[in-house]
């Protein structure tokens, strides 16, 4: 087994996060914050990662001193062969939890991705495929909400546009929760399904394709808009206005004119709700560009590219005659129905396993 | 229809929902009854399903940018009782507003509203929505008349009972009387007419709004109103002539000197580019205005 190097570096590194972790708690407890929604989130976000580490470091020391502990006694007990022999035992347990612990640890020192525990935009939009494209992007968002729920998320569809023959031409959904970024950045890409289409008379299989991306919620400090960028049109028709007009049509239809992104809001019955909406979701695209940009020109970082896949990139195809669904960066396949039912789990802890092994051995490589 | 319009439908026995869809249809198109009288509700900024009924007048997006616009420039933090006047609060929509994101987003607890408004019908939708977003101990409305309301105020002796505002707010009846009947069925047959007719130029309660704010802002307070885009520059003219005149009693030359003394802080677009709102706040004259009732016999 690898095992951590402690040295007072680490040591020292690993008693200021606990440290960090106490503050942190005490900071939940301030009223001012307490009634803050948005600050209370992000804390509630730092905390948690932060007692990861405080709780394994905390088990580590109460490890080591079960181990001192141990080799006291044997010590003392020089003379008795049996004594002898189980704390021999006990030592090696605890070692062997100490080694896995020590890992442990290895990986939450391990810089994360900044992004891990945000929460996302998740946008589906249909293919290739024509109207089979749209139902299977329905078929992706109602698997995505079923997941959704079993991690006990929020997930609410902000925008969407249906297609004719039944599913999505396209859907946004915001998913808030514990580390929503880090178990869903895999899912993006594109999902190749082979089956007989609700709408094919003759029992023909077909091939369409329903595109998944990812957006990281990123607030106005991170992504700052030029209004000048920005033509807003609402259904106000122009002239009058104000109470010399009532019209409840609130949606909003916004332009952002360097990038041609165009979002069209409906949702809320409050014009200044479809207005934040809309901005809210230009943001995480112009993120999710800055974003493709960054991961497109680090080179060779292999722990940041594992599951992160272009817009364009076949991610996985689902057969329905095989009953499965192939992952094509994992090489492996799973129960086509398992993904159906909204149990993403397997696929995502293979994708975690996978990022922390390439972590631990570029940790190892690099000394 | 939402959900829960259509289960009250389903608890009241009626069961052909088809039937109160198309009676509701017909109600909009041959009628052109507001869609908000008909679902009986809408939203505004953070209140969700805000009751609306007939005749009070339908909050428009104009209102809701400029509650917007007020809770980027004010704050009740760090005062000790913060105090808000509503003249003319329709369904409550503007006030209550601004109320349910100081007092149950920011847990800021020492916020008043007075809301008054000359409709019965508004009066009690406002307590009604008040008790709804749960701030029924931060509002009271009152069914009074603006001058009833100053008259009354100038009748009390007791200078504690006259309270000063923090923020006046309003969205008056602003268009000018000629125009109300050129305006759509929807609104001129439906909404209340007092919510919309300000007389010849549309500045009436404006007008009365401006010559009574001395007695009524604390000195740094704020008052925001919503216009027609044809009275911004009205105001600042208004403001800029009141003239100083040596006749008249102390206080009418007092007040005169009051209003020039307001300063149109700011006019704001609406989204449409139309000039819609209007920040206004008092100098030391406002201080003076202060001392003076305390000292005065009324």
């Amino acid at each position: 087994t690898i095992g951590l190097t402690m040295d007072q570096a680490v040591l020292d590194r690993l008693e200021s996060m606990e440290r960090t972790y106490h503050e942190l708690t005490e900071r939940m407890a301030d009223p001012d914050i307490l009634n803050d929604q948005t600050k209370m989130r992000q804390l509630t976000k730092e905390h948690a990662a932060a007692r990861e580490v405080a709780e394994a470091f905390s088990q580590w020391k109460a490890l080591k001193e079960e181990l001192a502990e141990a080799k006291e006694m044997a010590s003392e007990s020089a003379s008795d062969p049996d004594m002898q022999d189980f704390l021999r035992e006990e030592q090696d347990r605890i070692n062997t939890e100490l080694s896995d612990l020590e890992i442990q640890l290895k990986i939450l020192l391990l810089p994360r991705d900044p992004n891990d525990d945000k929460d996302i935009m998740l946008e589906i939009r249909a293919g290739t495929g024509g109207d089979e494209s749209g139902i299977w992007a329905g078929d992706l968002l109602s698997v995505y909400l079923k997941y959704a729920s079993s991690q006990g998320w929020n997930a609410k569809v902000v925008e969407s546009s249906e297609a004719e023959k039944g599913g999505y031409k396209t859907a946004i959904v915001e998913v808030i929760g514990d580390r929503v970024y880090s178990k869903m950045k895999t899912e993006a890409g594109v999902h190749r399904v082979q089956r007989v289409p609700a709408t094919e008379s003759q029992g023909r299989v077909h091939t369409s394709t329903a595109t998944v991306a990812i957006m990281p919620q990123v607030d106005d400090v991170e992504i700052t808009i030029d209004p000048k960028d920005i033509k807003l049109q609402t259904a106000r028709s122009s002239g009058a206005g104000g109470q010399n007009v009532n019209k409840v049509e609130t949606a909003i239809d916004l332009i952002h004119i360097p990038t041609g992104i165009r979002i069209f809001c409906q949702q809320e019955r409050s014009q200044l709700k479809n207005k934040d909406l809309a901005f809210k979701i230009l943001r995480n695209r112009l993120y999710e560009i800055e974003l493709e940009k960054q991961q497109s020109e680090v080179a060779g970082n292999r722990a940041a590219q594992i599951g992160s896949a272009a817009r364009s990139e076949k991610i996985r195809t689902y057969n329905w005659k095989d009953n499965r669904c192939t992952d094509h960066r994992l090489g492996e396949n799973f129960p086509l129905q398992q993904f159906l039912n909204g149990n993403l789990e397997p696929i995502v802890e293979k994708f975690i396993m996978k990022e922390q092994e390439a972590k631990l051995t570029e940790f190892a490589q690099s000394g | 229809m939402n959900e829960r319009k259509q289960n009250e439908l389903e608890e009241n026995g009626r069961e052909d929902l088809a039937e109160v869809v198309e009676a509701a249809i017909n109600e909009r198109i041959e009628k052109q009854t507001p869609l908000q009288y008909i679902i009986g509700e809408w939203d505004f900024l953070d209140l969700k399903s805000i009751k609306i009924r007939k005749p009070c007048l339908c909050p428009r997006p104009e209102t809701e940018e400029m509650a917007s616009m007020i809770l980027d420039a004010v704050s009740p933090d760090n005062i000790a009782d913060f105090r808000v006047l509503e003249i003319g609060s329709g369904t409550g929509a503007l006030g209550l507003a601004l109320l349910y994101r100081w007092v149950h987003m920011r847990g800021i607890q020492k916020v008043k509203l007075d809301a008054i408004d000359i409709a019965q019908e508004a009066t009690e939708l406002t307590e009604e929505n008040a008790r709804i977003f749960g701030l029924h101990d931060h509002v009271v409305a009152n069914h009074v008349s603006f001058a009833e309301f100053m008259a009354r105020r100038a009748e009390t002796k007791n200078d504690q009972r006259r309270v000063l505002y923090h923020l006046i707010i309003s969205n008056p009846p602003y268009i000018p009387s000629e125009e109300v009947d050129d305006l759509e069925s929807v609104v001129k047959d439906h909404e209340d007419r007092r919510a919309l007719d300000g007389g010849v130029d549309g500045m009436d309660l404006i007008r009365d709004i401006l010559n009574g704010a001395h007695l009524l802002l604390i000195p740094g307070g704020q008052i925001w109103l919503e216009v027609d885009p044809s009275h911004p520059k009205m105001i600042q003219d208004y403001l800029a002539s009141a003239a100083t005149s040596s006749e008249g009693n102390l206080r009418a030359i007092h007040a005169e000197r009051s209003l020039r003394e307001l300063r149109l802080e700011d006019s704001i677009e609406d989204f449409m580019g139309n000039m819609r709102f209007v920040k206004l706040g008092g100098g030391l004259a406002l201080m003076i205005d202060r001392v003076m009732m305390a000292l005065s016999n009324e």
